[in-house]
């Protein structure tokens, strides 16, 4: 038996996790098929076309169904009663955290994509709008895809806290984030005020156009990387890492 | 098959071990005993490596538990005292956890589901807490771990399948296997445990065979107590119907032991079985 990383190990894992969360996947999409009945219903009597609304269905059912459901990703792994279960399955901590993270990422938004173009095909079908909009979602919509990789930086996030904190891992990791953007706004005001003393007046331009702010722009585009690679990279290694330190003394 | 030198673990501020060691061979179903809060279940816990010592060393099949490697975890079951099964099937269970033990076996599986009467269809999580550890048990011993680790496994079970856990534990036995069994319950499980290490204080105090045990120690009882001071009298204590006493006596050979009364002793006078056992005589 392999003491590395082993594929089918993993998809073993990935199988049980899928096994283990399939009652709670039906009750869920049960309610967002009621939602794409009850909310265009609800939304007949405003001034909205229907126009995109399967779109925003889809992104707000990915961000929260996503979040949420990856926050109690690890909560076998925090229980007093489940961690033992959990620990002593014989596969690798990262095989285990892997498994978790395809299911609330990869799973969880290919099956919203194709329950959300089942669901608007039945919907536009039966004119549960009102207003017939004719619009399919399709599984390839472009804005849906923009949009997926803001979710992943997200759901990075939750994951990291669902390893990390033992309970209430939702609520610890919204008041974490918030005060992290706290801090660093007040740094950034700081810096901003700072750079604003030292520099006007200095014949620096402050449109932007000058270039002085060259680096800055270089400074966007790492930014970006950090946001869109690196933080989500970090994140899911710091949770690897914390599921490798777990012990049951740890369990709530 | 376990080594454990100089272990030292702590919860918080409060210490569990210091210095301990134990050292249990292949072949035995080893009895751990100790009163409430003495480390048992921690012990457990630390050979399977669900906790980490804080230094020492433990080594079990050859390994450090706190790795956790698969194929370490492969060969390693434990039943813990508090027990959660998910709410799927027996069927789904074993689907989704059988493939990760390669020497699992599905006909003792179902043998031993026969046996404990499981109801197949049901989910687990609605199963009573006798019910679920027998299916614990059954599950465990099917995945052919070499470790058997069982916390309080008679606790919650009814007197029928008591005595089928102690044929099912003889019967799963084997040369390469040890089976440890943590509890409180001496009378259920008596019989089946040999050697007997006994915790206290975090120590060991007792780590010995039945047979070594009965070599340096005999029980009597009787309707009257001894009298206090007699030659070789180590213990005392009221009993139903009577009183028992255990002795010093290097030829007592293959008289009746009782483990409860055992216990007492030792937790009675740590220094004596210390003494006892360790120099081969004198208390």
């Amino acid at each position: 038996m392999s003491d590395s990383f082993d594929v089918n190990r993993f998809v073993l894992l990935t199988r049980g996790d899928l096994v283990r969360n399939y009652r709670a996947v039906l009750i869920v999409s049960a309610v967002l098929a009621l939602l794409t009945v009850l909310g265009p219903a609800g939304l007949a009597y405003t001034s909205y076309t229907g126009i995109g609304f399967y779109r925003f269905f889809f992104i707000g059912a990915m961000f929260a169904w996503g979040t949420i459901a990856t926050s109690l990703a690890f909560r076998d792994m925090h229980g007093r009663l489940t961690n033992a279960q959990f620990l002593l399955l014989p596969a690798t901590a990262l095989e285990k955290t892997l498994a978790r993270l395809i299911v609330s990422t990869v799973f969880l938004v290919v099956y919203l994509l194709l329950l959300t173009s089942v669901l608007s095909l039945i919907g536009e079908a039966l004119e549960l709008t009102g207003r017939s909009s004719n619009e399919w979602f399709s599984p390839f919509d472009r804005v849906a895809w923009l949009v997926i990789p803001h979710y992943l930086v997200v759901q990075s996030v939750f994951f990291l806290g669902a390893a990390w904190f033992r309970k209430m891992h939702y609520v610890k990791t919204l008041l974490s984030v918030a005060l992290l953007i706290t801090g660093l706004s007040v740094v950034s005001a700081v810096l901003g005020w700072l750079g604003w003393q030292t520099w006007n007046g200095a014949g620096v331009n402050f449109d932007g156009s000058d270039s002085f702010f060259v680096p800055m722009r270089w400074l966007g585009e790492i930014l970006k990387i950090a946001y869109y690679a690196g933080l989500p990279l970090f994140c899911w290694y710091v949770a690897w890492l914390r599921v490798k330190e777990t012990q049951v003394s740890h369990g709530v | 098959m376990v080594e454990i030198r100089d272990l030292s673990f702590s919860y918080g501020g409060s210490r569990v071990f210091a210095g301990l060691g134990l050292s249990l061979r292949p072949g035995t179903i080893c009895g751990l005993l100790g009163v409430n809060g003495a480390g048992k279940s921690t012990l457990l816990k630390l050979v399977a490596g669900l906790l980490f010592a804080e230094s020492g060393t433990v080594q079990a099949l050859g390994r450090n538990p706190a790795t956790r490697e698969p194929s370490f975890l492969a060969d390693v079951f434990m039943l813990s005292e508090d027990l959660y099964l998910p709410s799927v099937t027996a069927r789904e269970y074993v689907a989704t956890r059988a493939p990760f033990y390669p020497r699992f076996d599905r006909v003792r599986l179902e043998r031993y589901e026969r046996e404990f009467e499981l109801p197949p269809d049901k989910l687990l999580s609605s199963f009573s807490y006798g019910q679920q550890k027998k299916f614990l048990l059954a599950f465990g011993l099917a995945t052919g771990a070499r470790l058997v680790l069982l916390d309080e496994p008679t606790n919650g079970l009814d007197i029928p399948s008591k005595s089928l856990f102690r044929r099912v534990i003889a019967e799963a036995l084997a040369d390469d296997r040890v089976f440890v069994i943590s509890t409180h319950q001496v009378r259920d499980l008596g019989a089946l445990m040999d050697p007997v290490v006994i915790l206290h204080q975090g120590r060991v105090l007792l780590d010995r065979t039945l047979a070594e045990i009965g070599a340096r120690v005999r029980m009597t009882h009787s309707g009257s107590p001894p009298p206090q001071g007699a030659p070789g009298l180590l213990f005392s204590e009221q009993a139903v119907g009577g009183y028992w006493a255990v002795w010093q006596d290097s030829n007592a050979g293959e008289g009746p032991l009782d483990l409860e009364v055992l216990f007492n002793t030792v937790v009675a006078r740590p220094d004596l079985a210390t003494s006892l056992f360790a120099t081969g005589g004198a208390a």
